[in-house]
């Protein structure tokens, strides 16, 4: 401080506001922080959204709740098959139809599945923000396997549109599931490799431990969720609390951390990944035999081989697909864990097949609130950190 | 009071209605098929049984009455269980058509078996095959799919009236056909379409084209054809209009439409629209640019004004055009040529007669709601059938009589037979004398109200044959008592005046008689327009005497107003008629004639003098959207954007206004924007950015239309005076021209025959319309075919004095033994060509009935 | 544990650590590909490019029903039906937005007939919009190109959901049981 007030009197200063982004490499996206500095500290930082948007909340009111879901893909665009889990969830509530068992596992599977390859981009970009390159390449070597998993199971890869309301498209193959094990058995050792790269790097170190810190209380006030909560100290995971698919039916951890700071929430998501590979396996070891789709057939698809043999799944299937079903009257809301945190969806229901308000709680838009909290009054260096741990998705933020 | 408990929620009802209504009143929703607002019940489809207690089965709730007390549940599991059976049975027979069917997306019987029925059909055995009936140009009936709720045939029977289709065959094999086989013989209003829940009875005009998912916009409008304006809908893909249909609710039609709107929109996307003006240049018309045009234009009015003065030139507007266009045509015409030549052929007939009979009774006599007339207990129809020339009034007609209303005409009316109305159909020429012996037969029953002195002492020297009649007008003695007798009990009757009435020599004598019967009766007068906006156009002021809202030019206070609204000075003199204005131009008074979405070369009596008339003209300007007969005679012409491309507002016959929206796109100038630009060029700026904008002008000069504005016409009851100033009172004086009487028996006359599939010259460019109705034929009597041994298809020669036209006949039994009818609607082929008139002193209408025609079979 | 830390702070332990696995995998075959030039084979199923498919005949499968067109979620298929000679209907116009797909397959989960398909073809990037305009004519030459023979039919076997089998348990159902068998085998 002394050095502050000591350059002070012998210079003048003055405050520089810089925008950092929408363009710019460490944003995660399009994300723009208007920064004013003075020195190289932060005084104020305010967030500005709203580059990506695309009314993806509108686009899925003029939709059928069927023909909406592919818009859910381009929320996180990184973790796609959680927020199609998240979606058909919620609609399955509002319509009342539960999925059958196994379609509930292998939701499971490739929503964990999601959540690993989400938070490898995630520590990749973020070290690599912060100065390691090294740990980047490894991560997306990872990323690639589930890629191809993803690719084998539905036909895409980043946007995969794989669950569907009452079940999943397609059951998973033999290969897949052989595949999928052994990755499940390999991936612990990468985990460690990134361990050994990260964790104990004393650069790492010094730009995350007490960097960005918030207490569990005021995280909780900003309205935090997923890791970014729990590294704060607060358990709170949605698949503890109110599980959903076949959370209830595995077990597992939920990794918390004590100081709030960077590293903490650091090392909750590295822990996060070590147990959803814990339930995919428990996932593929219990997944049991049976149907895929409910067997709803005034909200699902008839099935192709009867359409035109029968009138009345001709019809069905043309109604489905034109008006959407018939809905009850009514609003729900139903959140699920997606690796960025909470991921709400809200639906109001006049009855009709396309919602009448389609709201989606978006866990981006509320941490990125919570970025001129972590960044002002400290580093513009920290800015980038900070920016990283939160780990936000402007698709999702800006929908 | 009478208290019903639906589900357990009590609803109390003012009188007793059925349960369905009862129910949807309180908000319970009951599926229904064969039940539909417009038509009678049926309980056929069983769709909406509910139960009641107390009752041993099921009931329908669209045919039981509630009753005090009862008890009735709508959802149960035994319910549920009904309609699931009724579905998977209406399913077995129906085919696996959906991918194909144009009602897949808007099919009723999808939307049901959605919401009640199974979801796995259980009977696998053949489906019942029936051809598609394509032999019709306009409807296509694919039998297969028919659930036979009997809706069409409700619709024919019980509402349109035209009784053309029913049911065949029994069980499994019934389906609908109509009494004439493959193709239909009916009025083709399409209404049985728009009640078919599937695709069953569907229009060909754009099968096979869209998918009702796939329409882009929908643009609520009005009818484009007669007076009565109806509210249709637009529905486009692609700035194509796919169709046209009608929408439940609306003032005007609810729900129902004609022919010629429904099947008519098609001349809107035909390919011989003008798209660029043209300029003749060495005696051929050439395509040129708007800004050669607009020039030219200018500069040749302002040439000839300058040299011949400004009442040279005169203009005609258009009864198809807006109120907005017609506007700008007037105020051009007195604004920026100077001159009151202004007139349309609402001459021919209506704006003679409105003027005439408000005369008598005040303004406004003319206009009276067209849903009333369902109302009344006697309807009086004269000179010509309001089922084909207003097709929706003509079935208000029709429900009057179904509602137990009398209908009396005077003269045959084809559309109105099946009514039982009491029919007094007079010898040729001799309706005057009929007219006569009705209101001294009637002055002697009822006798005189005494609430219009001036018409009662009119009435004075009356000299009817009463005693006569019977032999002079060749009718019955005792139908002419029973007539009086049903008119002088009438509480409520209604009159409906058609145009022929107007042109009959001593028309506005006809007219006098018709008003005084009206007046001992205390009735209501409705008369017959045949284009959307002839009365807007009245209302505007394109007549040669009159300022918009009716305002006589010949008062300076008047013009005084008119002149500090426009800032201008204004002439005084009153202008040519149409009809003046060929004798004008033939006689070389007249320079320059601006015609504006109008035929006069077609659509006025005596061709070759129009044509002379307009040979002789220096300089004619035609706006049309085709090149019609006058616009091949014109050296400029301009192509105008149609009703359906552009904004602005109809008044109907009601008095009604009514918005005329946008529906598709297309290059090109409304008529009101070419109209200111030229008058922008000749130096009077008019810069008008849209028809809402010109309408302000309007609101805020014609008394009439004060205060109205957009969004308040939007609401739909904007019948003026809105908020306005009252309407003007009946003038004192009342001029009446009695005609020579004529009997020349054993001669033929030719009649204009308005048919019910089109309308002017726009109707033929609409395929649909041409299809049903390909080409004009002379329809004469049984007695004169075989008196001059013709039959059915021989072509004949017709020749008046003017001309002469070879042409198919048509024997037909509703025609009177001394007429030969022919429409004046087909290229070359128009009535009008062989006819001669005499201008009726007092309405300014022509008389067309004394042209004499001779028919010659031709042996080919 | 304070010893320790002293340890790595002065001998740079954990740095080397890492040193030494980068050092290990430098050694390790490479997982990326020198993409022009080796292409990436894709899985069976993989949704590119849109194809319009024909019965044995040789004809196009689409009837034009336009229900594609309806699911299509980014409402980039354009239908143009009209009525044939025979007064049956048919399709003019079938025509694809590619630029503006977003290949989520439901056209295929939407086509009663099992008429558009996507294929496994990705390579069509462009420097126009009017190639990624797809029509009917390319379409159909897609669906020869990339689905001749047996590969077309496979392709609605095992592509062309949902499927009664979705619907129940089934014989041949992915299980763990297999895994396990699977594994032990290859020990």
């Amino acid at each position: 401080m002394e050095d502050i007030e000591q350059t002070e009197k012998t210079f003048e200063t003055k405050e520089l506001t810089i925008s950092m982004g929408p363009q710019h490499p460490a944003t995660h996206g399009v994300l723009r922080l208007l920064l004013t500095l003075a020195g190289e500290n932060v005084v104020k930082c305010t967030p500005y959204v709203g580059y990506l948007h695309r009314g993806i909340e509108k686009l899925g009111e003029n939709r059928t709740y069927l023909a909406a879901l592919p818009l859910t893909d381009r929320l996180d665009y990184i973790s796609s098959m959680n927020n199609n889990v998240g979606y058909v969830n919620a609609v399955e509530k509002l319509f009342g139809i539960e999925a059958p068992e196994r379609a509930k596992f292998i939701r499971t599977i490739v929503a964990e599945m999601g959540r690993i390859s989400s938070h490898i981009i995630w520590l990749g970009t973020h070290v690599l923000d912060i100065g390691a390159t090294t740990p980047f390449l490894y991560a997306f070597r990872e990323r690639e396997v589930i890629m191809d998993l993803f690719e084998m199971l539905c036909g895409a890869r980043l946007t995969v549109s794989y669950p569907r309301i009452g079940g999943v498209r397609n059951d998973i193959s033999q290969e897949f599931l052989d595949e999928l094990y052994d990755f499940v058995l390999d991936f612990p050792s990468k985990m460690d490799d990134y361990e050994t790269l990260v964790t104990e790097n004393r650069i790492w170190k010094d730009r995350t431990v007490g960097i960005g810190v918030i207490s569990a209380e005021e995280a909780i006030n900003w309205g935090l969720t997923g890791g970014t909560l729990r590294g704060s100290g607060v358990d709170y995971d949605v698949r503890k609390y109110a599980p959903y698919d076949a959370y209830d039916k595995v077990e597992f951890d939920v990794p918390v951390g004590t100081n709030g700071d960077c590293y903490d929430r650091y090392l909750v998501r590295m822990e996060e990944m070590r147990q959803a590979n814990r339930i995919i396996r428990q996932c593929i070891e219990k997944l049991p035999a049976g149907p895929v789709m409910a067997d709803a057939p005034k909200f699902t698809l008839p099935p192709k081989d009867m359409v035109l043999k029968d009138m009345e799944h001709l019809i069905h299937q043309f109604i489905l697909i034109t008006k959407g079903p018939t809905v009850p009257e009514g609003e729900v809301y139903m959140g699920t864990e997606v690796p960025k945190g909470e991921l709400g969806f809200y639906f109001v229901s006049d009855g009709s097949g396309r919602p009448y308000r389609m709201r989606v709680r978006a866990p981006s838009y509320v941490h990125a609130s919570v970025l001129p909290r972590l960044c002002e009054g400290g580093m513009i260096a920290d800015v980038i950190a900070n920016i990283g741990t939160i780990d936000i998705v402007l698709g999702e933020c800006d929908r | 009071m009478i208290t019903v408990t639906i589900n357990g929620k009590e609803i109390k009802l003012e009188k007793a209605v059925t349960v369905l209504e009862a129910a949807r009143s309180a908000g319970i929703k009951i599926p229904t098929l064969c039940w539909h607002e417009q038509l009678e019940k049926y309980g056929g489809c069983r769709l909406c049984l509910v139960e009641v207690e107390k009752m041993p089965r099921l009931q329908t709730a669209c045919t039981l009455m509630v009753a005090d007390g009862m008890i009735i549940r709508t959802e149960t599991d035994t319910i549920a269980e009904v309609r699931r059976g009724v579905l998977e049975f209406l399913l077995i027979n129906h085919p696996l058509d959906c991918p194909y069917c144009d009602k897949a997306g808007e099919c009723e019987l999808q939307d049901l078996v959605e919401k009640y029925g199974l979801t796995k059909g259980r009977f696998r055995e053949q489906k019942r095959k029936v051809p598609e009936a394509l032999e019709d140009p306009v409807l296509v009936r694919n039998m297969e799919r028919c659930i036979v709720c009997t809706r069409c045939v409700r619709m024919c029977e019980g509402v349109q009236g035209a009784s053309a289709i029913s049911v065949i065959n029994r069980g499994g094999h019934s389906h609908i056909e109509p009494f004439s086989g493959g193709r239909f013989d009916c009025e083709y209003c399409g209404n049985c379409v728009s009640v078919c829940p599937v695709g069953a009875i569907m229009s060909r005009l754009h099968r096979h084209s869209y998918r009702p998912w796939q329409l882009g916009s929908e643009t609520k409008t009005v009818c484009p054809y007669c007076g009565v304006g109806c509210t249709v809908v637009v529905q486009v893909r692609d700035d194509i209009i796919k169709r046209v249909v009608p929408k439940l609710g609306t003032v005007v039609n609810n729900g129902l439409l004609c022919s010629r709107g429904r099947f008519g929109y098609e001349f809107v996307g035909n390919k011989e629209r003008l798209t660029t003006p043209l300029i003749r240049k060495n005696g051929l018309l050439e395509p040129s640019t708007w800004e050669e045009a607009i020039r030219l234009i200018a500069s040749r009015l302002s040439e000839i004004k300058d040299k011949h003065g400004s009442n040279a030139i005169a203009g005609i507007a258009s009864p198809r055009c807006t109120n907005e266009d017609n506007y700008v045509f007037q105020k051009f015409m007195r604004v920026a040529v100077g001159t009151n030549n202004i007139d349309s052929t609402a001459r021919t007939g209506f704006a003679g007669a409105q003027g005439f009979i408000e005369n008598i009774f005040g303004q406004g006599a003319t206009g009276n709601i067209i849903s009333g007339l369902a109302n009344s207990d006697a309807v009086f129809v004269i000179g010509g059938d309001p089922t084909t020339i207003n097709p929706i009034l003509g079935l208000q007609i029709r429900a009057c009589s179904r509602r137990g209303g009398n209908i009396l005409t005077v003269g045959h009316m084809k559309g109105l037979r099946y009514y039982t109305p009491l029919e007094l159909r007079p010898s040729v020429n001799t309706e005057i004398a009929l007219l006569e012996g009705i209101v001294s037969a009637l002055m002697k029953k009822k006798g005189p109200p005494g609430s219009h002195p001036v018409l009662e002492a009119r009435l004075k020297d009356l000299n009817a044959q009463e005693a006569d009649l019977p032999r002079i007008c060749g009718i019955q003695g005792k139908d002419f008592s029973r007539f009086i007798d049903t008119l002088a009990e009438a509480a409520t009757p209604s009159f409906v005046i058609g145009k022929d009435m107007i042109q009959s020599k001593g028309g506005s004598y006809g007219l006098f008689l018709v008003s005084a019967i009206n007046y001992i009766v205390n009735g209501r007068i409705y008369l017959l327009s045949e284009r959307a906006n002839e009365q807007g156009l009245l209302d505007m002021g394109c007549a040669p005497d009159l300022f918009p809202g009716y305002r006589p030019i010949t008062y300076p206070e008047f013009r005084k107003r008119y002149e500090n609204a426009w800032k201008t000075g204004l002439p005084d003199k009153p202008g040519l008629t149409i009809f003046e204005m060929m004798e004008a131009a033939k006689a070389g008074a007249l320079k320059c004639i601006y015609v504006m979405g109008e035929n006069p070369v077609f659509n006025l009596p005596h061709t070759k003098d129009v044509e002379a008339g307009l040979k002789n003209l220096s300089f004619l300007v035609v706006q049309d959207i085709f090149l019609t007969e006058t616009a091949k005679m014109a050296d400029v012409v301009l192509p105008a954007l149609s009703w359906a491309e552009k904004d602005g507002t109809f008044t109907n016959m009601e008095r009604r206004i009514q918005l005329v929206k946008k529906a598709v796109h297309r290059e090109g100038m409304e008529d009101w924007k070419i109209l200111s630009e030229i008058s922008s060029n000749m130096g009077v700026r008019m810069n008008y950015s849209d028809a809402e904008e010109i309408f302000g002008e309007i609101c805020r000069v014609s008394p009439l239309h004060r205060d109205l504005n957009y969004e308040e016409i939007e609401k739909g009851d904007a019948i003026y005076p809105y908020k306005g100033e009252p309407l003007r009172g009946s003038t004192d004086e009342i001029h009446i021209e009695k005609s020579a009487g004529r009997e020349e028996r054993g001669k033929l006359y030719l009649r204009v025959e308005r048919p019910l599939f089109h309308s002017g010259t726009l109707s033929r460019k609409a395929p649909a319309l041409v299809n049903i109705c390909p080409e004009a034929v002379a329809r004469i009597s049984p007695a004169t075919a075989a008196a001059l041994s013709l039959k059915d298809g021989d072509i004949v020669r017709a020749s008046s004095k003017t001309g002469a036209l070879e042409l198919p006949v048509a024997v037909d039994e509703a025609i009177d033994d001394s007429a030969v009818m022919l429409s004046n609607n087909f290229q070359g082929k128009g009535a009008f060509s062989l006819m001669e008139y005499e201008i009726d002193p007092v309405t300014k209408a022509p008389c067309l009935d004394s042209n004499q025609i001779i028919l010659e079979k031709v042996n080919r | 544990m304070r010893a320790g830390k002293f340890i790595q702070t002065i001998f740079f332990t954990e740095i080397i650590k890492g040193m030494a696995l980068t050092l290990r995998t430098l050694f390790t075959p490479p997982v990326t590909r020198r993409y022009p030039k080796v292409k990436r084979p894709v899985k069976p199923g993989f949704r590119g490019l849109h194809a319009l498919a024909k019965n044995e005949e040789g004809k196009m499968k689409c009837v034009g029903c336009g229900l594609c067109g309806a699911y299509c979620p980014s409402q980039c298929i354009y239908i143009y039906t009209s009525e044939g000679e025979d007064h049956k209907k048919i399709v003019d116009r079938y025509e694809i937005e590619v630029l503006r797909c977003v290949y989520c397959g439901f056209c295929v989960e939407a086509c009663p007939f099992g008429a558009i398909t996507l294929s496994e073809h990705y390579e069509y990037s462009d420097y126009s919009r009017e190639p990624l305009y797809m029509t009917k004519d390319k379409l159909l030459a897609n669906w020869d190109r990339y689905f001749a023979g047996e590969k077309g039919l496979r392709y609605f076997r095992d592509f062309w959901r949902p499927k009664a089998e979705n619907f129940s348990a089934y014989e041949g159902q992915a299980m763990f049981d297999k895994v396990k068998a699977r594994r032990k085998e290859q020990k």
